[in-house]
């Protein structure tokens, strides 16, 4: 494997940007409705459960890139040798495609029903992606400025939240665990997939730094996102009533409806285009990790099959119109993104520890 | 070569949505909906034209149809320039729609992305129509019932609400919703006239008058403003609350009985009598706590024969009760005991003695 100049790498402290900037998609502005529906105004033990399963994943996926230069195409290759794991890796192609779909198609939407809902899907997606390819085109660095910049500018937003604190009732969370174990863990497993994202490090990772001394900022990464949905999921709950919750789809932005400033009425509107700089990253990742999983797997030139992707993906969204069909994308997303997270990653980690240890004794 | 690539995008991309232009559109700041024969409903909204020399028209169109829908699409069909409706403002009920469909109005409002959710829904005495075809202040109708509501909420007697509250109030189990109601005085003016309570369906069933309303945003809301005359012995003291509280709690169970602990501070704004001596305000303090207790106490006794609970007694009890059984609560409620402590704080009296 050719070795990669110090000057495409990217600095360790920029990991925390990129996991955050994963984490937090279009899945952010939805998530308290599933996990409401769940378990109640108790879902914010959810929250705190599915921050440390997030942790124990990241725990692992650091310990399996151990090995100098190891990757996921590496990994896959040393577990299920060169067929199968093109296979895998292939799969996994597949997996980010599907993701940086869905990021696009519910950002899509998001902006028909909250700003225009004349937009024409097609002619959107089209110029966002030429914005997706400039960044791409650039290199991991310009995606590692882009995810900084994507947590940092629409981190003001946090203190807009405040605006609501007088229309909130805290002791709506009392009792305290009045749901059943059964309820909070169906909670967590509704939090844990829209946590995903994090899991792209096992692609770029070789172009880390001094790779282990990331190991502090993925995981600060992660506290920070955990912290963030905490956050909203504390005032969201004390804002709405357990049925409101049930039927808001957007809850996140629905708060911010009430937001009134002497120079702006109305700040959802600030809030829907805000997160276009929050997923411009989010696709922007999905997209070098597939094309570079294909490099490794089949060897195309990272530059063609970026171009080849989007153009599949470009035909794809117009085709999705209804806001049932996001929603099943949407849910296919979650499972997959469950499975990879919470079964493959685990069990790709025993295979691999396996496979290692083996091959000392020999 | 770039450059003019660039003003292609330009050109393509301005097309891609539609544009309004301020002074071409009509701006919806108000709509009212009124009872009209055959189960229709008579709406009316209400258009704020801004003229050249900084007045503001009130121009108000009506229709009568099926559903509170059709009224805009219906009203766009007559009307030369678009109409927007993003910085809705208020929306008038009238008594009649107030006891039957309001919360199936309320849908479109709440379901509609473009709204505000700090719209206020207040209930009319007599005809929605008539209250917006006014002439009030010079910023428009709407602007000024909801500037009256929002400094009475702030500074007077009325709980705060608007369409967030509402529906919170409405869907939060073991609690039920409130409105104001006003009242149209003449032509140029307007009155908030009661509060109106709707039970858990959503329709209108009690009124809480002026006189009581000082008690009722003291058991709903946190309290600041508005103040009362308390009379001792051919004395008389106007109270002005600035600050208070309230804490519901469960204070005895099987059989269930509740406590309400309001706190309130406040400062002597007028006197009559002799002279105002510390132990006089403290006598002053007992009494305004004892007809608070005692107007409090009716008024959730009132709340209890109409099974409404506007103050929350059972969103509170579910609050300090593992697994609640919200079926029991609407049996136990009726009967239900609730004590009511008032503790009266008044922290100055003014600037002479």
């Amino acid at each position: 494997m050719q070795s990669i100049e110090a000057q495409r790498k990217i600095e360790p402290f920029i990991v925390f940007f990129v996991i955050a900037s994963t984490q937090i998609g279009s899945g952010f502005l939805v998530f308290q409705r599933t996990v409401a529906k769940s378990a109640g105004y108790d879902a914010w033990i959810a929250v705190i459960i599915a921050g440390i399963m997030t942790h124990i994943v990241m725990f692992l996926i650091y310990k399996m890139l151990k090995e100098e230069g190891a990757d996921l195409a590496s990994i896959h290759q040393q577990v299920f040798g060169k067929w199968l794991g093109g296979l895998f890796n292939l799969l996994f192609v597949g997996y980010f495609c599907y993701g940086l779909l869905t990021v696009t198609r519910t950002y899509i939407e998001l902006v028909q029903v909250w700003m225009f809902p004349d937009l024409n899907v097609f002619l959107f997606t089209l110029f966002f992606f030429v914005l997706v390819f400039y960044a791409v085109n650039s290199g991991l660095r310009v995606i590692g400025g882009l995810s900084f910049f994507s947590i940092v500018l629409p981190l003001y937003l946090i203190f807009i939240f405040l605006f609501i604190l007088p229309y909130t009732d805290f002791r709506n969370f009392f009792p305290i665990y009045d749901h059943s174990i059964k309820e909070i863990l169906q909670a967590t497993k509704d939090l844990t997939v829209v946590m995903i994202g994090y899991e792209i490090i096992l692609v770029f990772y070789p172009f880390i730094k001094n790779g282990q001394q990331s190991k502090k900022w993925a995981h600060f990464g992660l506290l920070f996102t955990t912290l963030i949905y905490l956050y909203t999921t504390v005032l969201s709950f004390a804002f709405f009533s357990e049925e409101q919750l049930k039927e808001t789809i957007w809850p996140t932005l629905s708060m911010l409806k009430i937001v009134e400033l002497p120079f702006i009425e109305r700040f959802e509107y600030i809030g829907v285009i805000n997160w276009n700089i929050i997923i411009i990253p989010n696709v922007c990742i999905y997209l070098w990790c597939a094309s570079r999983l294909l490099k490794r797997t089949v060897k195309i030139q990272q530059r063609k099959s970026v171009v080849g992707l989007l153009f599949i993906i470009l035909l794809i969204i117009p085709q999705l119109e209804t806001r049932y069909q996001v929603d099943k994308l949407d849910d296919y997303f979650s499972d997959i993104g469950f499975i990879i997270n919470y079964l493959y990653i685990p069990l790709l980690f025993v295979l691999l520890s396996i496979v290692r240890k083996v091959k000392k004794r020999q | 070569m770039k450059k003019y690539i660039l003003l292609f995008l330009c050109l393509i991309l301005s097309g891609c949505v539609n544009k309004s232009i301020i002074d071409e559109v009509d701006i919806e700041r108000g709509v009212g909906y009124d009872e009209a024969s055959d189960n229709k409903i008579r709406g009316t909204i209400l258009l704020s034209k801004y003229n050249e020399d900084g007045t503001t028209e009130n121009v108000t169109m009506t229709v009568v149809d099926e559903t509170s829908v059709n009224i805009l699409s219906r009203l766009q069909r007559q009307s030369d320039s678009t109409i927007v409706y993003g910085s809705l403002k208020l929306v008038i009920f009238s008594e009649a729609i107030a006891k039957k469909d309001l919360i199936e109005i309320s849908d479109a409002f709440v379901r509609d992305a473009r709204l505000g959710s700090r719209m206020y829904f207040v209930i009319s005495e007599g005809s929605a129509q008539k209250v917006l075809k006014g002439e009030y202040g010079d910023h428009g109708n709407a602007t000024f019932i909801s500037d009256a509501l929002d400094h009475n909420i702030k500074h007077g007697d009325v709980p705060k609400t608007n369409l967030h509250l509402f529906v919170y109030d409405y869907t939060q189990k073991g609690r039920t919703a409130y409105l104001p109601i006003i009242k149209k005085l003449n032509q140029q003016r307007i009155d908030i006239s009661a509060i109106g309570l709707l039970d858990r369906q959503g329709h209108l069933v009690d009124k809480v008058s002026v006189k009581d309303m000082f008690y009722l945003k003291l058991l709903v809301d946190k309290y600041s403003g508005g103040s009362q005359v308390v009379k001792l012995d051919g004395d008389r003291a106007t109270i002005r609350s600035i600050h208070s509280k309230n804490k519901i709690k469960i204070s005895k169970r099987n059989p269930l009985e509740m406590s309400i602990n309001i706190k309130v501070e406040g400062i002597i704004q007028e006197y009559r009598g002799k002279k105002l001596t510390q132990k006089k305000i403290e006598q002053f303090e007992k009494k305004f706590a004892e007809e608070i207790n005692q107007n409090t106490t009716k008024l959730i006794k009132r709340f209890q024969q109409l099974g409404i609970d506007p103050a929350g007694l059972g969103h509170n009890a579910k609050q300090q009760t593992r697994n609640f059984d919200f079926k029991k609560w609407d049996d136990e409620y009726k009967d239900l005991t609730v004590h009511v402590k008032t503790d009266v704080t008044i922290l100055e009296s003014g600037v002479v003695q």
